[in-house]
């Protein structure tokens, strides 16, 4: 055997072992999950037991390929029933000699021609995500963890809504249709609860729902990320209870989304 | 015109760019300082709205402490009349709390009172407004923590010193009743 067939012997070796040790770590991931439900008093199902994704957040919109998985949820002492779940999707780059195009995620590509000539690659994405609804109708807000550059080209926008935390206003970018709503919403002690989060989640509430998502967790950050749901909602100031309309909670079809 | 020329106009213009930049960053905190101090400043007139509805009620059970329903008036008077800078505002906020934890604690040899509904109330509403009192506070203090520490850093001390932007006090001030503290968030490792 000469020295390239070894060399690419190895390379093939390396790369099963790492699929393999994908696999597993994934196949684990998945198995753990009935026992933490279980362990945490929550109900589990493996699929989309909710319709969650189906809820108009504009990270439900994104790419192609939706999947909602491994669903966890309770009913909260305020009667919120806050589900936890895996969201993917994937996003397509079209290699066309040395051109790159994104999908746009409703089927229009870059016209069919080109499409036929193209290999397309896709990029997945991977969250988790808490979601619960609440009862009263509020507008669209955004709080968005920003680092780094990504600070910098939104503090060139200026869309962001500043608050009177300096620290908070580093961490996060808020953007919302009703400014009045985001500055009820956000007081102090929120400011405080979402700096605690150290930026690792989104947080984003739209009619009669509100999301957390942040990067994919372990199942037993499930049952911890439905408490911080929880916790979110306790910390919501009383005036934007009183100021913002309320009424019962509607289903998934309930007109609200 | 010489490279030389070039490289000192252009080292000179971003000197300007950056000074102008130092100043700004300046200005834009010592607001911040300043909306997170009126925040806290709206949180302590809450809690002084509350104190004549508590002693009131206090005072219908227990008449014969009126020494200390007079060091809580007093205290409060003193409290809403202080200057609003955030040393002054401490000390004055300090005597309140004493006085006010003086006023809490004859509700124990009172148990009338201690049973009394628009008591436990207006307690549990002092607790919702010390919560907010010290959220507020910790807020205006990191605002604080961040300012000072540009204005004792090199080189921005410079410009703080050339245009006159000092050190800011603290605002710190107990608690009359037991607040819930900041919050504590922590979750697993993320997976992939």
């Amino acid at each position: 055997m000469d020295g390239t067939a070894v060399a690419l012997l190895v390379v093939f070796m390396v790369l099963g072992l790492i699929s393999i040790l994908s696999w597993k770590r994934h196949a684990d991931r998945v198995s753990a999950f009935p026992q933490v439900a279980r362990q945490a008093g929550l109900s589990y199902s493996e699929g989309d037991a909710f319709g969650s994704a189906r809820v108009a957040f504009p990270l439900f919109r994104l790419g192609d390929g939706r999947e909602v998985t491994n669903t966890m949820w309770r009913t909260s002492a305020d009667g919120a029933v806050v589900r936890a779940f895996d969201y993917a999707y994937y996003t397509e780059s079209r290699d066309d000699r040395g051109l790159m195009g994104l999908s746009t995620g409703m089927g229009l590509g870059l016209g069919p021609g080109r499409e036929r000539e193209t290999t397309p690659q896709r990029t997945y994405r991977y969250f988790t995500c808490a979601l619960a609804e609440v009862p009263a109708v509020w507008p669209n807000l955004r709080i968005v963890p920003q680092k780094g550059l990504t600070r910098l080209v939104n503090a060139l926008d200026g869309a962001d809504i500043h608050f009177e935390s300096g620290e908070f206003n580093r961490m996060f970018r808020v953007t919302c249709e009703d400014e009045h709503f985001a500055h009820a919403f956000v007081d102090a002690q929120m400011i405080e609860f979402l700096v605690a989060t150290q930026g690792e989640f989104e947080f984003e509430t739209r009619g009669r729902w509100i999301l957390i998502a942040g990067k994919q967790q372990p199942p037993r950050g499930f049952p911890a990320l439905i408490g911080l749901h929880d916790a979110l909602r306790a910390t919501v100031p009383d005036l934007v209870w009183q100021t913002y309309p309320q009424g019962p909670r509607a289903s998934l079809d309930g007109g609200f989304l | 015109m010489s490279p030389a020329v070039w490289v000192a106009a252009g080292a000179v213009f971003l000197g300007v760019v950056a000074l102008l930049a130092s100043y700004n960053r300046f200005v834009r905190d010592a607001q911040l300082i300043d909306n997170s101090w009126s925040n806290v400043d709206s949180e302590l007139r809450r809690r002084y709205d509350l104190i004549p509805n508590l002693v009131e009620t206090v005072q219908g059970y227990a008449v014969h402490e009126r020494t200390t329903f007079e060091s809580v008036t007093r205290a409060r008077s003193q409290a809403m009349a202080s200057d609003g800078n955030a040393a002054s505002q401490s000390a004055d906020e300090n005597v309140l709390v004493g006085a006010l934890r003086s006023l809490l604690a004859v509700s124990e040899a009172y148990p009338e009172l201690k049973a009394n509904v628009r008591f436990a109330e207006l307690q549990e509403e002092l607790i919702t407004t010390e919560n907010r009192i010290q959220a507020a506070r910790r807020i205006f203090n990191g605002n604080v923590r961040d300012y000072n520490t540009r204005v004792q850093s090199v080189p921005s001390n410079l410009v703080a010193r050339a245009f006159g932007f000092r050190a800011r006090t603290y605002f710190e001030v107990d608690e009359a009743v037991r607040a819930t503290g900041a919050p504590h968030v922590r979750l697993g490792a993320p997976g992939r």
